[in-house]
């Protein structure tokens, strides 16, 4: 009853000082915002990356120079791993050019990598299969909020938009293998038990028309690093109208959403790279906005991806997949060949753990930045909590007084310190839900991950735990806590005549 | 007969030991028995609030005895001082200390509150009390919608909630008006019939015809000591 009589009069201290509390409550929202955003995003990456892994390759070959990743040679690789059964190996082109004036990625591969990829498989370009509805709590309801109607169907794992692939209503047969009846394309779809349904409910928003004009809304244009100008793109084939081929052809790049948005590319849109601006490419459509990691991205031909970064026959990686229905496969003789020939080889459990570690150095950053954060936010909530200090020392030499204990003060203070964080850890976690979710991180999302700009074109990925609601909780308390506890112990210690006084 | 309250040499002075040293009570031996009405007279600054306050434990003397019952509380620990001015102690400030923005009732059963009572309980009591001194039609009152005379009461109602054997009250008349000051001195002679020993400082000459024992004070220093004759 005791305990339950100071949470009341603590909770009534509370709202007869209206100013007092407001202002250690926005004092609180502001820091525990902050951290649950940097805590959500991260871990929102982080998972991203985790299921990028689960999607990309068992094995990861490319030589070795000096101790680092260096190029194959795509066709000895390949032959190689097709001299092991159960596995398939599958090229991939990775660099970095710039479009226009952005850093971007570019990831090549073969015809069947393409297909595959365009088909649903989507593992060998990093973050391209993250689905929209991965994140913890399934949150859906603000999605209307930003312009999709609610009830209306958004696919599942909508990697590509634009001028889409097959239309094919839910329930129907699954597609066509892309690669035939071989026994590889029969590998790679066993080890995605739902990447059939995924193909199948993948929703088609537009189809054109063969009249439909190549680049909506406006005549060709070339893009170049001094930014879009126009062209004619003479002597390059531009492909016409999307087909069940579309992005398999030589020249054609599939964008990163934010890249396509930035600069206003629509599909079927040519344009140079001012790396090699002898290479006309033709946008063939637009990836996903679900995922961070491939906002900033070109997909293209392993070739095309070749011959821009004039290194013909070679590959950064060869993607090793094994076969899952197989158990007689051979990689672990396959890892042994090529490590013994000095390749370096790496499985999903050594990437896991690299990424672990990556992760471990980021997290350590943001550790840093929230202990600045803290102690930063420390006097300042100490000095909002001092905010009416003479009231709050006359009101407990009173009660001093009238003979409340040293401990009943410090309980009821930090009974009203408990109610408050409480109160704004609750908050916090709904209007970071809610900014990140509805309005996915519009203005904030700027400070925590790069080059997204105040309103970001991708899905910012955000996944809050309930570790971080507890975090969050953890840090408003020690705030508050400490701020409070020490100022009411100052207090309830010092005579009760010289408090009042 | 063992006295209720009993001071022995007792000091208090500020900055001790340096040019700006201040003696708000020098050497104060009192006798006050149960049940009394002592009065604490004197100029301002004299030291009749200090004095009170040691004898209240709201403060520490810088030297000398404060013997409650018999017993020298000086020593006493926090919480055991604590538990005196629950217990044994109620006390009436000159600005009467109440807390704002709670209702007068509420005000009146805060000392109750880390006693583990029960809200309806409280309630019950303290209403109880304030219609025993005439406010119960400002129950649900907050105090600044109270005038000064009510606030007084409220302060006594607060005072009395624990019902103390002693009750000390800080010029109770300096911020009320007159018509006030005649109901507060029946109710301290009413509290005293109920056996309450009650000390009070003022300078105001109304208290000249009350009290048993008069303590004068001059700077610090009881100058003077006068015990009326009790009727038998």
């Amino acid at each position: 009853m005791k305990h339950r009589n100071l949470l009341f009069a603590a909770l009534g201290d509370l709202i007869r000082h209206p100013a007092g509390s407001l202002a250690v409550l926005g004092c609180l929202l502001t820091v525990t915002l902050m951290y649950l955003i940097s805590m959500g995003i991260s871990e929102g990456v982080r998972f991203q990356a985790d299921m990028s892994l689960d999607e990309g390759a068992d094995i990861y070959v490319s030589s070795d120079q000096c101790g680092l990743s260096g190029p194959i040679l795509i066709e000895e690789m390949l032959r190689r791993v097709s001299d092991f059964d159960g596995v398939r190996g599958v090229a991939r082109v990775v660099g970095r050019t710039y479009f226009a004036e952005r850093l971007v990625a570019v990831v090549g591969l073969d015809s069947q990598g393409l297909q595959a990829f365009r088909d649903g498989h989507r593992g060998h370009v990093p973050g391209a299969t993250v689905p929209r509805d991965s994140h913890w709590g399934k949150f859906h309801p603000p999605r209307a909020l930003i312009g999709v109607k609610i009830g209306a169907t958004v696919p599942a794992f909508p990697a590509l938009k634009g001028p889409a692939t097959v239309s094919r209503p839910t329930g129907t047969p699954p597609l066509p293998s892309p690669v035939g009846a071989t026994e590889n394309s029969r590998m790679l779809q066993h080890r995605e038990p739902w990447a059939e349904d995924r193909a199948v409910r993948q929703v088609v928003t537009s189809t054109p028309s063969p009249r439909a004009p190549l680049i909506e809304g406006r005549e060709r244009q070339t893009l170049s690093s001094g930014g879009r100008g126009k062209g004619d793109g003479a002597g390059e084939h531009v492909p016409g109208p999307m087909d069940s081929k579309v992005g398999d052809r030589r020249g054609e790049v599939f964008l990163g959403r934010a890249l396509a948005d930035e600069f206003g590319v629509k599909p079927g849109m040519p344009f140079t790279l001012a790396a090699n601006k002898r290479k006309l490419f033709k946008a063939a459509g637009t990836l996903s906005p679900s995922c961070l990691w491939s906002s900033h991205v070109l997909v293209m031909h392993l070739d095309d991806a070749n011959d821009f970064f004039r290194t013909p026959g070679q590959a950064n990686h060869a993607l090793v997949y094994r076969s899952r229905s197989n158990a007689g496969d051979d990689s672990a003789g396959l890892i042994q060949t090529l490590k013994a020939d000095g390749f370096r080889v790496s499985d999903r459990g050594e990437n896991r753990e690299r990424l672990r570690r990556s992760f471990s150095v980021s997290g350590g950053l943001h550790s840093v930045l929230l202990v600045i954060g803290v102690a930063l936010a420390f006097p300042t909530i100490v000095v909002t909590c001092g905010l009416g200090m003479a009231e709050q020392r006359r009101e407990i030499g009173v009660l001093r007084a009238t003979g409340w204990r040293t401990r009943d003060v410090i309980e009821k203070a930090a009974l009203g310190n408990l109610v408050i964080s409480l109160a704004a850890a609750s908050v916090a976690v709904l209007l970071a839900e809610l900014w990140m979710r509805g309005f996915n991180g519009r203005l904030i999302a700027q400070f925590f991950v790069s080059e997204v700009g105040i309103v970001p074109s991708v899905d910012i990925p955000f996944r809050l735990l309930p570790s971080h609601a507890l975090g969050c909780m953890g840090l408003a308390l020690v705030l508050t806590e400490t701020g409070g506890i020490i100022s009411a112990w100052v207090h309830a210690r010092t005579l009760p005549r010289q408090s009042m006084s | 007969m063992q006295p209720i309250i009993s001071t022995e040499d007792l000091s208090r002075w500020y900055n001790a030991g340096k040019r700006d040293e201040v003696r708000a009570v020098d050497r104060v031996s009192l006798r006050i028995e149960k049940g009394e009405w002592a009065v604490f007279g004197g100029p301002s600054g004299s030291g009749k609030t200090t004095l009170l306050g040691l004898i209240g434990t709201l403060d520490r003397p810088t030297r000398g005895k404060v013997l409650l019952r018999g017993k020298d509380v000086t020593g006493f620990s926090d919480v055991e001082l604590s538990r005196i001015r629950r217990t044994e102690i109620g006390i009436v400030f000159q600005d009467f200390h109440l807390l704002r923005g709670i209702a007068a009732w509420e005000n009146v059963a805060y000392p109750l509150i880390p006693a583990g009572i029960g809200s309806k309980q409280r309630y019950a009591r303290a209403t109880s009390l304030m219609e025993r001194l005439d406010l119960g039609e400002r129950i649900n009152h907050s105090p600044e919608q109270l005038s000064g005379g009510e606030q007084q009461r409220i302060a006594i109602a607060r005072a009395l909630i624990n019902a103390p054997s002693i009750l000390i009250a800080d010029e109770p008349t300096s911020n009320i008006d007159a018509s006030s000051v005649q109901a507060l001195l029946e109710l301290l002679q009413q509290l005293q019939r109920e056996g309450k020993t009650i000390l009070v400082s003022s300078h105001d000459p109304v208290f000249k015809d009350y009290g048993d024992v008069r303590f004068c004070l001059e700077r610090g220093a009881l100058a003077e000591v006068v015990r009326a004759q009790r009727s038998p």
